[in-house]
């Protein structure tokens, strides 16, 4: 049940399976270089085939072919979506230069949403949010400890290595702080890998061998 | 690279592995708490689902990468499990492909565990920033019914009509693209999260900003959120448990010991010796 | 200044999404909705082009005798599983048993267990990073020892001191750091965006 099927022969079955893959990725450990890049390879196919399912079935039929099929006149905006779709999903042939227009509509899109997103959802709220709050000593000297570091690591983050003594200083300690930060990064990123491996081992010995509580 | 060490280079993951392997069968510790401590994170998620009105509509984005879901797979049931049992009204969609891959997986398992479950499945939706701000508009699709999409239609068919929006982290598209997207243009939008451990730092600043109502991101902040909820235990008798096993706590503890071990090994190496060092031989490590 | 036509189209969209998200217009909207439609689609379509370059490469390369030939038989194998399942009459895509099955016994397995894996390399990889010798890698990998000291799953007064000096180094130092880098990203990848949009070349520096 922890899984992602239900129980039965074919949740049974998809257990199997599932353990031998485990076992086959990690036959890595022992050296067994073929069988891990064959699980790379059968991972690239079925995630790769997994995304042209949902794209076709969850939105590019629904959402382009059926309303057009249904009332080609009542959607003229959709007919400009197809005109960008075709020459996209016929890369391989089409010339740069039509290629080139669905393309810069995706970055266009991705600028413009992700300008006023930074702006308006990080930026703002976050500079505002690092200013101290004084409910009590404590809260006033960790929030004025925070907007040093903040301070401190942005600086480092916009101008980089400065000349000058103190501007040069001020920077090298920001960037040794958000070095520390990434380290403290690196302490989360093993502690979620530790808790991905206990889990493979838990799924090996529970689900699998019916071992475990 | 001598003999000796190129075999513990093989052998020592496999050692780590059987070790692991007998933590987990090994019984439980009194000494070790996997479950967080400091309960304030699991509590503040807690009390965020139970302000949901059981009247009221909920929406979960599964967004959770496949790689990274077993981390959070625990909290996420146990949460889907807090709305259901106050027969809250919910709504699924995704934004990723993996995230969809799961969600499919977790609408499956709530048809079964609850099949009288008020559940609306929105499906999946490409464009990453360009679905989210779309969906701010009109988020079910043309053509689906019952009383969940009714409701929703009836509440202006928008992001504004749910009562609050669970969120299910990944690296794709997580809270951080929610918060940038949909929390400008819908305030009113409670948001919590739950997330890997990997994203706990990005994310931390929303939480403490409030921007995130609430957010798990650790396994020990997760556990204790399952706990307080008592998502281990069986709902009904002959029903598996909401949200699996507990992880380990023992096979937590001796993997990070190994990981501590390894690293003041090489940190100790870089700094103390030279030559023939661990440091200098990990130049030469697979 | 002339300029192609795909820089005006970047600036065109962009600006309409910019300017939607600032003002209440329901024109202006309509627009907005269309331009994030057609994006929905696009990013649709893109997954439809990159499935055909994969097919296309290891078509080519299973007829050619390519030198790994059980690799891309493989790789067209899982992509002809999921597509049967997910197109054969009478499927429902995604939420089909028969996708999910694949998702549950391949898909999310080889997943999980590659990220499982990535414990094993990370733990290598720091070691090679401080074979480097350098003073960084050294801050970083004290500070993670700290981090993985302070997560340590113990019961009694002394977990109950670490999870309090966790959660103060989260909320303080870490998060201070990590939105000191937030803001700055945000200010990077703003000022990145208004570049692109308003077809600012050349480098500032």
């Amino acid at each position: 049940m922890s899984e992602l099927f239900a129980a039965g022969p074919a949740g049974a079955f998809a257990t199997w399976v599932a353990a031998l893959v485990t076992i086959g990725v990690w036959s890595y450990l022992l050296g067994q270089r073929r069988i891990f890049r064959l699980a790379q390879q059968l991972l690239a196919g079925l995630a790769t085939g997994y995304l042209v399912v949902i794209s076709v079935r969850d939105v590019l039929v629904p959402r382009l072919v059926q309303p057009l099929a249904a009332a080609p006149l009542q959607h003229p905006e959709l007919w400009v979506g197809l005109a960008l779709v075709v020459p996209l999903v016929l890369a391989a042939w089409a010339p740069r230069r039509i290629v080139a227009v669905p393309v810069a509509v995706l970055v266009g899109g991705t600028a413009g949403f992700a300008l006023g997103g930074a702006v308006a959802g990080t930026l703002m709220p976050q500079l505002g949010a690092s200013l101290v709050s004084p409910t009590s000593p404590g809260g006033v000297a960790g929030g004025a400890l925070g907007l040093v570091v903040t301070a401190l690591v942005l600086l480092s983050f916009l101008h980089g290595t400065r000349r000058g003594r103190i501007m040069g200083g001020v920077t090298a300690l920001g960037r040794w702080m958000m070095v520390a930060g990434l380290g403290g990064f690196l302490g989360f990123l093993l502690v979620s890998r530790l808790t991905l491996l206990v889990d493979r081992v838990g799924f090996l010995l529970g689900d699998w061998l019916g071992i475990l509580r | 690279m001598s003999s000796a060490w190129r075999r513990r280079a093989f052998l020592a993951p496999i050692v780590l592995l059987v070790l692991l392997s007998l933590a987990e069968l090994a019984p439980r510790l009194s000494a070790l708490q996997l479950a967080n401590p400091d309960a304030s994170r699991a509590e503040a998620l807690r009390a965020a689902l139970a302000a949901v009105p059981a009247d009221g509509v909920a929406l979960v984005d599964i967004d959770a990468d496949l790689g990274t879901y077993p981390e959070v797979r625990p909290a996420v049931r146990a949460a889907l499990d807090q709305l259901v049992r106050r027969g809250v009204r919910i709504a699924v969609v995704s934004f990723s492909a993996e995230g969809r891959a799961i969600a499919s997986a977790e609408l499956d398992r709530m048809q079964r565990l609850a099949p009288a479950a008020p559940l609306l499945d929105l499906g999946f939706r490409s464009g990453a920033e360009a679905g989210l701000v779309r969906s701010v508009r009109s988020i079910v699709p043309e053509g689906v019914g019952g009383a969940v999409a009714a409701e929703i239609r009836r509440r202006g068919g928008g992001l504004a009509a749910f009562d609050a929006a669970l969120l299910i982290g990944g690296g794709e598209i997580g809270p951080r693209a929610w918060v940038e997207q949909v929390r400008t243009r819908v305030p009113q939008l409670q948001m919590v999260a739950i997330a890997p451990s990997v994203l706990q730092p990005e994310l931390e600043p929303y939480r403490a900003s409030g921007q995130l109502k609430a957010l798990l991101a650790t396994v020990r902040d997760d556990v204790a959120y399952v706990s307080a909820v008592g998502g281990w235990s069986a709902p009904r008798p002959g029903v598996a448990p909401v949200s699996g096993r507990e992880p380990s706590a023992l096979a937590i503890l001796l993997g990070m010991l190994v990981a501590i071990g390894v690293l003041v090994e090489a940190l100790a190496g870089h700094l103390l010796g030279p030559v023939g060092s661990p440091a200098s031989r990990g130049q030469e490590e697979r | 200044m002339r300029r192609s036509i795909p820089t005006v189209v970047v600036t065109v969209i962009g600006l309409i999404l910019l300017a939607d998200f600032i003002v209440a217009n329901p024109t202006l909207d309509r627009v907005a909705g269309a331009v994030s439609e057609w994006i929905m689609l696009l990013a649709a379509a893109a997954a439809l082009t990159g499935a055909i370059a994969l097919v296309a490469t290891h078509g080519r390369a299973l007829l050619q005798r390519g030198t790994d030939r059980i690799g891309s038989a493989v790789l067209l194998l899982g992509l002809a599983l999921m597509l049967i399942a997910g197109f054969r009459p009478g499927s429902s895509g995604s939420s089909d048993p028969m996708t999910r099955w694949l998702v549950a016994a391949l898909l999310a397995p080889l997943i999980a267990s590659l990220f499982a894996l990535l414990f094993f390399f990370l733990l290598a990889a720091i070691r090679r990073g401080l074979a480097i010798r350098s003073r960084e890698t050294s801050l970083m990998v004290v500070v993670a020892l700290a981090v993985l000291v302070l997560l340590l799953p113990l019961g009694g007064a002394l977990g109950g001191w670490l999870a309090a000096a966790a959660g103060w180094s989260l909320s303080g130092p870490i998060g201070a750091v990590f939105r000191g880098m937030l803001i700055g990203v945000a200010v990077m990848g703003a000022i990145t965006a208004a570049r692109l949009l308003f077809g600012v070349e050349g480098t500032d520096e």
